[in-house]
């Protein structure tokens, strides 16, 4: 078990190693017209044989002592399109360092491929064979056993790499992600000009349909609008007729109901609600109605504790609360983030309907429970103020000293202190950020 | 039975084969009743010392092996035919995730493919960071082998020690990469973005750190009775049989074979780094073990040399928004941790490869596998399955 250093390895392989073109020249000269086109690209040697000679020329290339291929490296099917397919045969020589790549075109074409196969000269070559019958159907001659196939399932149909064989994926959807940047020449520089970053293929026919649809008078817009406000309205009221019915209620609210809820729950103003609806263009009735709502509070700044607290009251929060109203209390609360402050105050909410403490004002305490919109709550009874939320997650002492991206190094530096490791889980020990100036590394500018 | 037979000096009578009471005659009952019979065993596809979904069939008798057939592609996730539908900077997180204990090397082996149809020079810092990167890539990969080789042979401790310092690698790649396990870090013509600050210093007292762990590694498992007893001599491999089967990695490095591509075709900075490679001698399932050993020390030399040499500089090249490989044909292997990782990249001068061939280490390295455990006992299958270092999705693409 001695290391051998890389010196002798090198020595070794390097005397007897033939270059691409003596090896190209070797094997013309043994195989004669069996060689049907030698090409040498990025120093690597590509040996187009005739298909019936493959055995004997691998077999030349394994016993010869000169080239002494004894390293069967892998095989590749290559889709050639009308012409059929190629299988590339790798081998390298371990004793003198050298490669060759044997390439056959299969003859049969596309119908019936058929290559001889390798496996008496190589072990190696019986699962390299049965992978490239298995992605390209190409038939092993003399192979022992090219079924079950071996990476795909028994009862898989077709030839998966095959080009005729399509990647369903794509040829249901297209790429899902955004479009690719604009092809520009390959002239190297970076400064080519920017592509404009549009959507996919599919957000590019959406765009198409929604300007199609964008030439509407404005008379139908007013229409629209006023169809909308009137349902509005006549979901509003009978919203109230079923609140008058049951005074606490709005327990089991659906999400559609909600909307019609949040409409009620401003229900001393109507008029303005549904005029605020009418004033309203484009957007879902969701969307609406949340802005309906928020004008029909009658607001200037909706975002005072008082007209939050009146929109937050009616479920309407519960729906719109990433939306209108949503961004309405992250306004009022400076500095916060509504994705952020939602997992924080859940849990209060939860606990309080658990213990049985008086729910906020709308009264749902089962939807508050199983909503986790803490939205009418945060801003209306107890919630702390949002911007301690940043306190919490980052003193301002500890902000100052520590700029983010270096935190994680912190801990990976402090071993250079000749310390023990750290137990994973384990607080970093306090004196490490001040240390952290001392042993900054190489390329540090502090 | 026919040991028995041999043994036994008369009818009803036999001489112990071993132990205390060896070579005592005793009485044989029922011998002329015993019959043996075949038996059919099916191991995985769910099973711990497959570290994945591998399945090995085999026909039993008695406690010997007659043949073994390891029944792969349960992962088997169409990564070629991904990349003809992906263009080059997408099929970077692709080839991440064939072998996923060794992304980085993978991405390497992609970029240094197209590079080299583009004739794209790589700037040296990069070169460097890609060689740094690789190390620490490999040594992540050794460390868990190291740990769950002991472990399916009974030693618990060594996976718990060997993840401390995968944790602390991950954590120091992680500063630069921003990943834990897919780094995608690599990019056609240089890297993502240069090291963080301080990262050099921290690689500098990881390598005093593994190569401290590395050596109580040895002893905890170089030292221990039942760990030597179950490997040594277990599962030999022969030089020429490896060749035949193109395994590569420590597989064929244990088995005398000083073959290692960062040595015979240096690709990036490896030319101008004196490169160890460690060799067994007898190919058997300890060899393979302790060649995986040194191979962790060499690449902390690696890293040393690399902090000692690296320069300052740009780490990418400015590239047309989309890279096209040119028309042609090229194949570059690079030495992944688990053997020799080769594509075979095929172009048609598109911004997606007309046909890429993944060539990997794993499937190789499985499909002597039969060889192996022909005539093997059962309880040892675990010390040769777990001494030929492999990654199931890296068998199955």
């Amino acid at each position: 078990m001695t290391p051998t250093s890389s010196a002798s390895v090198a020595a070794g392989a390097g005397t007897s190693r033939m270059e691409a073109d003596a090896l190209a020249e070797f094997l013309r000269e043994r195989l004669g017209e069996a060689v049907q086109d030698v090409s040498i690209t990025f120093g690597q040697l590509t040996v187009t044989l005739e298909p019936a000679s493959l055995p004997e020329a691998a077999r030349l290339c394994r016993d010869a002592p000169e080239l002494d291929f004894d390293f069967y490296d892998h095989n590749a099917g290559v889709d050639l399109g009308e012409e059929g397919f190629a299988v590339v045969t790798h081998l390298y020589s371990l004793s003198h360092g050298h490669h060759v790549m044997l390439r056959v075109v299969a003859p049969g074409g596309r119908e019936a491929p058929k290559v001889p196969t390798l496996t008496h000269l190589w072990r190696g070559a019986d699962w390299h064979e049965r992978e490239v019958y298995d992605m390209f159907g190409i038939d092993f001659e003399g192979h022992p056993g090219l079924l079950p196939r071996i990476l795909t399932v028994t009862n898989f149909e077709g030839f998966p790499l095959r080009k005729d064989f399509l990647l369903s994926t794509r040829e249901a959807k297209p790429w899902p992600g955004l479009k690719e940047p604009k092809e520009v020449g390959t002239d190297g520089d970076g400064s080519a000009p920017e592509a404009p970053t549009a959507g996919g293929r599919s957000s590019e026919e959406g765009a198409d349909a929604t300007a199609a649809q964008a030439p509407v008078s404005a008379e139908e817009k007013a229409q629209a609008s006023q169809i909308r406000a009137e349902r509005a309205r006549a979901k509003a009221a009978a919203m109230r007729a079923q609140k008058a019915a049951e005074k606490e209620a709005a327990q089991a609210a659906t999400s559609e109901e909600a909307v019609a809820a949040g409409m009620a729950g401003s229900d001393d103003e109507p008029d303005a609600q549904a005029a605020a609806a009418e004033k309203t263009t484009g957007g879902d009735t969701a969307g609406e109605g949340a802005a309906a709502v928020a004008a029909a509070a009658g607001e200037p700044e909706p975002q005072t504790p008082g007209g939050a607290a009146d929109i937050a009251r009616s479920d309407i929060a519960k729906d719109a609360a990433a939306g209108a109203v949503g961004g309405d209390t992250a306004a009022g609360a400076p500095g916060d983030r509504p994705g952020t402050e939602q997992p924080v105050h859940d849990p209060e909410s939860e606990a309080k309907v658990g213990e049985g403490a008086p729910p906020a004002p709308s009264g749902a305490p089962g939807v508050e429970a199983e909503g986790r919109h803490g939205g009418a709550e945060r801003q209306g009874t107890d919630a702390p103020p949002a911007p301690s939320y940043g306190e919490r997650s980052y003193p301002p002492d500890e902000e100052e000293e520590r700029p983010a991206p270096s935190d994680t190094l912190d801990e990976v530096i402090h071993f250079e202190r000749g310390q023990a490791p750290r137990a994973p889980g384990a607080a970093p020990p306090d004196k490490a950020v001040p240390d952290d100036d001392e042993d900054a590394g190489p390329g540090d500018e502090r | 039975m026919t040991d028995l037979e041999t043994m036994t000096t008369e009818r009803g009578q036999g001489l112990l084969p071993g132990g205390p009471g060896e070579g005592m005659l005793v009485e044989v009952r029922g011998e002329g009743e015993l019959t043996t019979q075949d038996m059919n065993l099916n191991i995985g596809p769910q099973h711990p010392a497959t570290h994945g979904v591998l399945r090995v069939v085999i026909d039993l008798d008695g406690e010997k092996i007659r043949r073994a057939q390891p029944i792969i592609g349960y992962m088997h996730r169409g990564f070629e035919k991904l990349a003809e539908a992906r263009d080059y900077r997408q099929i970077m997180a692709l080839v991440n995730r064939h072998d996923w204990l060794s992304a980085f090397n993978n991405e390497l082996g992609v970029a240094i493919a197209v590079e080299r149809m583009m004739e794209l020079e790589v700037p040296d810092r990069a070169q460097w960071i890609r060689v740094l990167m690789a190390e620490w890539n490999r040594i992540l990969n050794h460390l868990m082998f190291v740990g769950s080789f002991g472990l399916e042979l009974g030693a618990i401790t060594p996976v718990f020690f060997a993840f401390r310092e995968r944790e602390d690698i991950q954590h120091l790649m992680e500063s630069a990469t921003g990943g834990r396990l897919h780094f995608s870090y690599a990019r056609v013509g240089g890297l993502k973005e240069d090291l963080p600050r301080g990262f050099l210093a921290a690689s500098a007292q990881m390598t005093k750190n593994v190569r401290v762990r590395n050596a109580e590694y040895r002893d905890l498992l170089q030292g221990n009775e039942i760990f030597v007893a179950r490997t040594r001599g277990v599962g030999p491999l022969p030089r020429d049989v490896a060749a035949s089967y193109g395994v590569t990695g420590p597989t064929l490095q244990a088995t005398g074979v000083p073959e290692d591509s960062r040595v015979t075709e240096p690709y990036e900075k490896y030319g101008e780094i004196d490169v160890k490679v460690p060799v067994g001698t007898n190919g058997d399932s300890y060899d393979r073990f302790m060649v995986l050993l040194d191979r962790i020390d060499a690449s902390c030399d690696i890293i040393d040399h690399v902090l000692d040499n690296i320069t300052s500089g740009p780490v990418k090249t400015n590239l047309p928004k989309v890279v096209k490989a040119p028309e042609g044909a090229i194949y570059v292997r690079t030495e992944n941790p688990l053997g020799q990782c080769g594509y075979y990249l095929v172009s048609d001068g598109k911004k997606n490869p007309w046909r890429l061939k993944m060539r990997t280490p794993s499937f190789n390295n499985i499909a002597a596998m039969p060889y192996l455990l022909d005539g093997a006992l059962l309880s040892d299958m675990i010390a040769i399955l777990g001494s030929v270092f492999f990654v199931v999705g890296d068998v199955d693409r």
